[in-house]
């Protein structure tokens, strides 16, 4: 398994970023909470949320050091082979981890469907992606005990991906899960914790991941 | 006595093309030399483990502590100020809590990896 590990100033412990959980020394076994975050271009996160603050640069570094990396053949540090050869091991996935159960959803099926409406763990899920960003999200699709099945939209001028839920007819941002318009205007759906990563590196830590695919 | 040394220098170019070609080999059987292994308990909320199961894995050391830089005191400017540091296209991390939303550019993070930071009031560690 290729991935970070990290150790916390006050025990020394070892802590895997993948697993989110601590590996080695006093709190060896716990877990940390994953906040939901989300992975895409700045043009778009400010568009979504205009009154962000920024992590300055302090005249630092504007080329990532890893670009070769995320473009090339090489996965990870020890260059190991793909174990789960359900998808070639540099295919992006959006994957969501619930208390042990994993499901991975590849970018070629995303960046075409863009609003998938899926269950996971029994739970209708609505699974989102922005392909000009890569934006991807996962949503229970439950809003008020109320179940919705969303379909996309056509394509905003602002670049900001925008689908409507069957039952009322709102409309909502898909990378954040807000309603902007509609008798449901102001709700928010639950975000579930998903992130985008390569599928050899999601697979090796979940290698029961349950793989999404394209309905005939 | 020169052709000895003739063969010494033959050996020696030979040693490091052979070297040279599984270079990915010797690097992984060495990395794998100092690999720990470590075994994981699996969480209780985890709904495949069975009780008593572990997870192994090896914790291989490539960097030290501090290797990486982390980011103990992150600043942060307006969207507005961090127009002339950042491209429309460059990709960045965002987070929401509690109505404070922060960006964190991959390229910092790909730089310090780690960034620990309060965010709507939750101290979090962001990580890449």
């Amino acid at each position: 398994m290729n991935a970070l590990v990290m150790y916390d100033h006050q025990t020394d412990t070892l802590w895997s970023q993948f697993l989110s959980r601590g590996v080695k020394g006093p709190l060896a076994g716990q877990q940390l909470e994953i906040v939901p975050s989300i992975q895409t271009t700045w043009d778009q996160w400010q568009g979504l949320h205009p009154e962000t603050l920024v992590l300055d640069k302090r005249g630092g570094y504007q080329r990532d050091t890893y670009e070769s990396y995320y473009r090339g053949g090489s996965a990870g540090i020890l260059g190991e082979a793909n174990k789960d050869g359900r998808l070639p091991r540099k295919e992006l996935v959006v994957g969501i981890d619930l208390e042990g159960s994993a499901k991975a959803y590849p970018f070629h099926v995303i960046a075409t469907e863009r609003v998938i409406n899926d269950t996971f763990r029994g739970e209708a899920v609505v699974v989102t992606f922005e392909p000009v960003s890569e934006t991807g999200a996962v949503f229970r699709s439950q809003v008020d005990g109320r179940s919705l099945t969303f379909h996309t939209l056509p394509d905003a001028s602002d670049g900001i991906m925008l689908m409507q839920d069957q039952q009322t007819s709102s409309t909502w941002q898909a990378v954040t899960g807000r309603a902007i318009d509609g008798p449901l205007a102001g709700a928010a759906l639950q975000r579930l914790p998903s992130h985008y990563s390569f599928w050899f590196a999601w697979s090796d830590f979940h290698p029961d991941t349950e793989l999404f695919e394209a309905r005939p | 006595m020169a052709g000895k040394s003739g063969y010494i220098i033959a050996i020696g170019l030979g040693a490091l093309v052979v070297a040279a070609l599984f270079m990915p080999q010797i690097r992984q059987l060495w990395l794998n030399l100092r690999a720990e292994q470590v075994e994981v308990p699996l969480a209780a909320g985890d709904a495949t483990a069975s009780p008593g199961e572990t997870l192994n894995l090896d914790i291989i050391t490539i960097l030290g502590k501090d290797g990486i830089p982390a980011i103990l005191d992150p600043q942060f400017v307006s969207g507005a100020e961090a127009a002339e540091q950042m491209l429309d296209s460059e990709r960045v991390l965002g987070v929401s809590i509690n109505g404070d939303h922060r960006a964190y550019p991959l390229n910092q993070l790909s730089r310090h990896e780690i960034v620990n930071d309060e965010v709507g009031g939750v101290p979090v560690a962001v990580t890449w």
